[in-house]
């Protein structure tokens, strides 16, 4: 299955709102669908609330191998990336926690360009 | 008629005296008021959000309102510059006509999420400044969650929203006010933080991740705007209720003031040099799930 943002969202990826009309497709397919595609089309989202609504919570649901073995993003901007997996960490971190309270991060934030290698 | 004096510099670091001089314009039974700029030689986009929101809520209230020109003719030209005379229809010269190359949002109210503010912003920015594509994306980042927080946390849907670049320093300067319920009293209706008392608290606490007034889990946004902040090294000042919170990232300085009177709702400003670092990322490439 592909769900291509452009044509579920249009202009509309800031709000938690936006987000939640990504969730509720990707839940509904959750267990009739192998594989789902979100095709981003190279359109920047840089939204924190459009991500973390549409497939950060989704951490809270399912385990990581199942997230990733699940979901697959293409055709994605490397800051969306790098976004994505910030969001995806924060909430698997808290999920660990077993809570839905602050949680404080378990690295020290660095200033690194999407792409490129630690060396 | 109430003659409200407008200090010389009207920046963030005057915030006790602009909030004081915008609560007493709302709060005056006076039908009349003046705003007396005759002083004024310098503006910040935090001053003239607090003027334009002064004069704006006012006039809502059905106060007659005039204004006194700055003395400084180059104050004066700023203030057409950067739509202040525009927003009040004020007779004045198109002396900027082109948007683009003076390198400044002009100041607007703003109701509910604007895409296109968006758009307009990262367009006048990007023409004036060379940004990164890691400053490009968070920048769109923290002008996004600011406006999500009003419509999401503030009980309201109106902000003020202005910003400029500073070539010379190689800055941007951003500032977004809304006239809402202020962070204290939006993380109180939570119940995990309703015993919360403290205006300073709230607001470091709102910047924490995973700290929300949703039910649902949420409370990621400021957390994300102040990692980038902190990685570029920049400024950010956030006032709500009687707390002021400035963390002056490039000097590792957090600074505490009391505001002697409240600001409602919730103002938040951010420094971003436009010359550094943007990306600020937890996670390291080989941990990425996607």
């Amino acid at each position: 299955m592909k769900i291509n943002l452009k044509d579920k969202c249009d202009k509309q990826t800031i709000t938690r709102k936006d987000g939640q009309i990504i969730n509720e497709i990707i839940v509904k397919a959750w267990d009739k669908e192998d594989k789902i595609t979100i095709e981003f089309g190279n359109i920047l989202i840089a939204s924190v609330s459009f991500l973390d609504e549409a497939f950060g919570k989704l951490a809270f649901e399912y385990p990581k191998d199942v997230f990733v073995k699940k979901l697959s993003f293409e055709n994605m901007e490397e800051y969306d990336r790098a976004l994505l997996n910030d969001i995806l960490i924060s909430r698997y971190h808290q999920k660990e926690l077993g809570e839905n309270g602050y949680s404080k991060p378990k690295r020290r934030k660095i200033a690194r360009r999407p792409g490129a290698r630690r060396l | 008629m109430l003659i409200l004096p407008f200090p010389k510099r009207q920046s963030i670091a005057f915030s006790t005296r602009m909030v004081n001089l915008y609560n007493l314009a709302r709060e005056t039974p006076e039908a009349e008021l003046t705003f007396d700029l005759s002083k004024s030689e310098s503006l910040t986009p935090f001053g003239i959000i607090m003027l334009t929101a002064a004069i704006s809520e006012s006039l809502r209230q059905g106060k007659k309102c005039t204004y006194i020109k700055p003395r400084k003719q180059s104050l004066e030209r700023f203030l057409s510059e950067i739509g202040f005379n525009k927003f009040f229809r004020l007779k004045t010269e198109a002396i900027f006509p082109d948007r683009l190359r003076s390198g400044k949002v002009q100041v607007r109210r703003v109701s509910g999420i604007d895409a296109l503010l968006t758009e307009t912003l990262m367009e006048i920015i990007g023409y004036h400044v060379n940004l990164s594509s890691g400053l490009k994306g968070s920048l769109r980042m923290s002008l996004q969650e600011m406006m999500t927080n009003v419509v999401d946390h503030s009980g309201t849907q109106d902000y003020y929203v202005c910003a400029w670049t500073y070539p010379r320093k190689r800055q941007l300067r951003l500032c977004i006010a809304d006239l809402g319920i202020g962070i204290l009293r939006s993380l109180r209706n939570s119940k995990k933080y309703e015993s919360l008392s403290d205006a300073h608290e709230s607001i470091i606490l709102a910047t924490e991740s995973g700290v929300s007034s949703r039910p649902e889990k949420a409370g990621l946004g400021l957390n994300h705007i102040k990692s980038f902040i902190s990685v570029n090294e920049g400024h950010m000042c956030i006032i709500s209720g009687s707390g002021k919170v400035f963390w002056k990232f490039n000097q590792g300085k957090t600074l505490k003031q009391k505001m002697i009177l409240p600001f409602g709702g919730t103002i938040i400003k951010l420094i971003i040099n436009t010359d550094k670092e943007g990306v600020y990322f937890l996670s390291d490439e080989e941990d990425y799930l996607v």
